[in-house]
């Protein structure tokens, strides 16, 4: 039959990868905050590797399964349980059998955890996505108490639970502090000396942060010029100068359309890094090229190709 | 890393830059303006006709066009998104491939309460500006505006221009929350909040109308390019408005 949310979490969303092509109408993309996470977890389970996926952060939800299920769990390592007793961990298959409750008992590391099930989970579509934006309490699913996740399919039988053997690697180094952006159309506001401080700063992610933006704590960015531009698109990664001299930069609930002059933008690649980060921790900043951004993205998609091949062959004793 | 087009026998001139590794901006200037506006809309509804593979959003706005992109759909297929992305712009522009046919604007009318209980900013603005209450509202309300572009919230629209008589700057410090149909001014800008969020437009009014509805079939009631009227009703109409 389904999932049911015994308990909720602080925000428990079903995410794809984004609403897109509405943007025209100021309407955001929204979508998982790490893609490379979600993307690892469904591989891991033999789905397509956009099908929506619920994305957790913590204090974390408990939900029972009502019936047996294949599920991975990635991203962020909360400390799940099965039962309360068995750990289970991230970038794995787990069978799980009827009855069985799964909670997570403490923040180990990361921001944002990804459970997939085989064969997905039914969510409410609007404009052909099931992505959750905050705040909008008509678009997309928000998990609620006692509220049941059908799943697509029940063909899924297990005699136990079992957790695989096998671990699927990212090719994120989420360790790593160094997080890439590519200049922004107004980083010439900046002064030599100032884009200088930008990149040798260590800047501290503000516990106003959320999923439409991080706010970053760090020295005061001062530009040449306060005049705001027209506004104009932005997108995930764009990092903002707001007028006080802080930088604000834009994750998975962005605006369309900004105002405030961009100094750079995250690559793509080291997007997931900056998504695991949570309030209060640090990273600095490295400027790189455009070629460089698409060269790092292209040996993430070979990597996650990889292990699509690898699953594929493993999934045959499902 | 900005390219322009100077030379190309196109109509207006346009400079070319990345937004992050994904997204590529065409930029006709940056002034707000009416012709160059509607020049960035014919683009759109040009590209909209044959949306390109590889595209995953068109973004237009005041002087801009933005393409959104699946870099890995074009460098899986080793092709410059970029050469790629400006040679498509580049086609659009020939104006002899023109195949849009160009949308009958019709004026939209939109029901405004502007008294003192939807409109926390009107009696300052207008005192400020050396006014009177009844004045602001005339002024606001015999313009149409065009529909430059959506942004910021779902729905939103970016209209202009205010008559310069009632132009008013931004609140130096944003409400947390703005009710829902909330009419606004910022600089020679007027909009209309879709639904409750924070904001730093100053209010002088309110509709009773959904701006955004995803139950709708069009979910958004402005879109880029529409012609808006607003016209004064009631506090009692504002309130009755959904019966009606």
């Amino acid at each position: 039959m389904s999932i049911r949310v015994i308990k909720k979490g602080i925000l428990d969303t079903i995410q794809d990868e984004g609403r897109y092509g509405y943007q025209h109408l100021g309407i955001h993309p929204s979508g998982v905050m790490d893609s490379v996470a979600m993307r690892m977890a469904n591989t891991l389970l033999g789905n397509a590797i956009q099908e929506p996926v619920l994305e957790i952060h913590f204090p974390a939800p408990t939900l029972l399964f009502e019936e047996d299920a294949l599920i991975a769990i990635g991203g962020a390592d909360f400390d799940a349980r099965l039962n309360r007793d068995l750990s289970v961990p991230i970038n794995r298959c787990i069978a799980i059998k009827a009855g069985t409750e799964l909670s997570f008992q403490q923040k180990i590391r990361g921001a944002r955890a990804y459970i997939a099930v085989r064969g997905g989970v039914q969510s409410a579509l609007w404009l052909n996505s099931a992505a959750t934006p905050v705040g909008f309490t008509s678009i997309g699913t928000q998990l609620q108490n006692e509220m049941i996740l059908p799943f697509k399919n029940n063909d899924f039988q297990v005699a136990e639970n079992k957790i695989f053997s096998w671990t699927a690697l990212s090719p994120v180094n989420y360790q790593d502090t160094i997080i890439r952006y590519t200049a922004g159309h107004e980083i010439s506001r900046l002064n030599d000396a100032m884009q200088t401080l930008v990149d040798d700063s260590t800047f501290i992610i503000d516990k106003s942060s959320n999923r439409m933006g991080y706010r970053l704590v760090g020295p005061s960015i001062i530009p040449n010029t306060h005049t705001e531009i027209l506004s104009t698109a932005v997108t995930r990664g764009t990092i903002q100068l707001l007028p006080s001299g802080q930088l604000i930069i834009l994750m998975a609930d962005h605006q369309t359309t900004g105002g405030y002059p961009r100094m750079g933008h995250i690559i793509t690649a080291d997007l997931p890094k900056l998504a695991q980060r949570n309030a209060g921790e640090s990273f600095q900043f490295k400027r790189v090229s455009l070629h460089e951004a698409h060269k790092a993205l292209q040996a993430q998609e070979l990597h996650l190709k990889q292990l699509e091949t690898g699953c594929k062959l493993r999934s045959v004793i499902f | 890393m900005s390219q322009n087009n100077v030379g190309h026998p196109c109509i207006l001139p346009y400079n070319c830059y990345s937004v992050g590794d994904h997204a590529l901006t065409f930029s006709f200037g940056d002034r707000m303006d009416t012709t160059v506006n509607e020049y960035i809309l014919q683009l759109f509804h040009r590209y909209n006709n044959f949306p390109w593979p590889g595209i995953k959003d068109c973004i237009p706005a005041y002087t801009t066009i933005t393409f959104v992109y699946d870099a890995l759909y074009f460098l899986n297929r080793k092709i410059d998104p970029i050469d790629t992305i400006q040679s498509l712009v580049d086609e659009l522009l020939i104006p002899n491939t023109f195949t849009h046919k160009k949308k009958t604007n019709n004026i939209i009318r939109i029901p405004v309460c502007y008294e003192t209980s939807c409109a926390p900013d009107l009696a300052s603005l207008a005192a400020i500006k050396q006014i009177t209450a009844s004045e602001l509202i005339q002024l606001h309300s015999s313009v149409t505006y065009r529909v430059f572009m959506n942004g910021f919230l779902p729905g939103f629209a970016y209209m202009g221009k205010v008559d310069e008589k009632i132009n008013a700057p931004r609140l130096t410090s944003p409400r947390q929350k703005v009710p829902a149909g909330s009419v606004g001014i910022a600089g020679d800008q007027t909009g209309i909040y879709p639904m409750e969020s924070p904001g730093g437009w100053q209010l002088i009014g309110r509709t009773p109308l959904s701006i955004f509805n995803t139950n709708a079939v069009k979910p958004c009631l402005l879109e880029p390019g529409d012609q808006v009227q607003f016209y004064p009703i009631s506090w009692n109409e504002f309130q009755n408005w959904s019966v009606q």
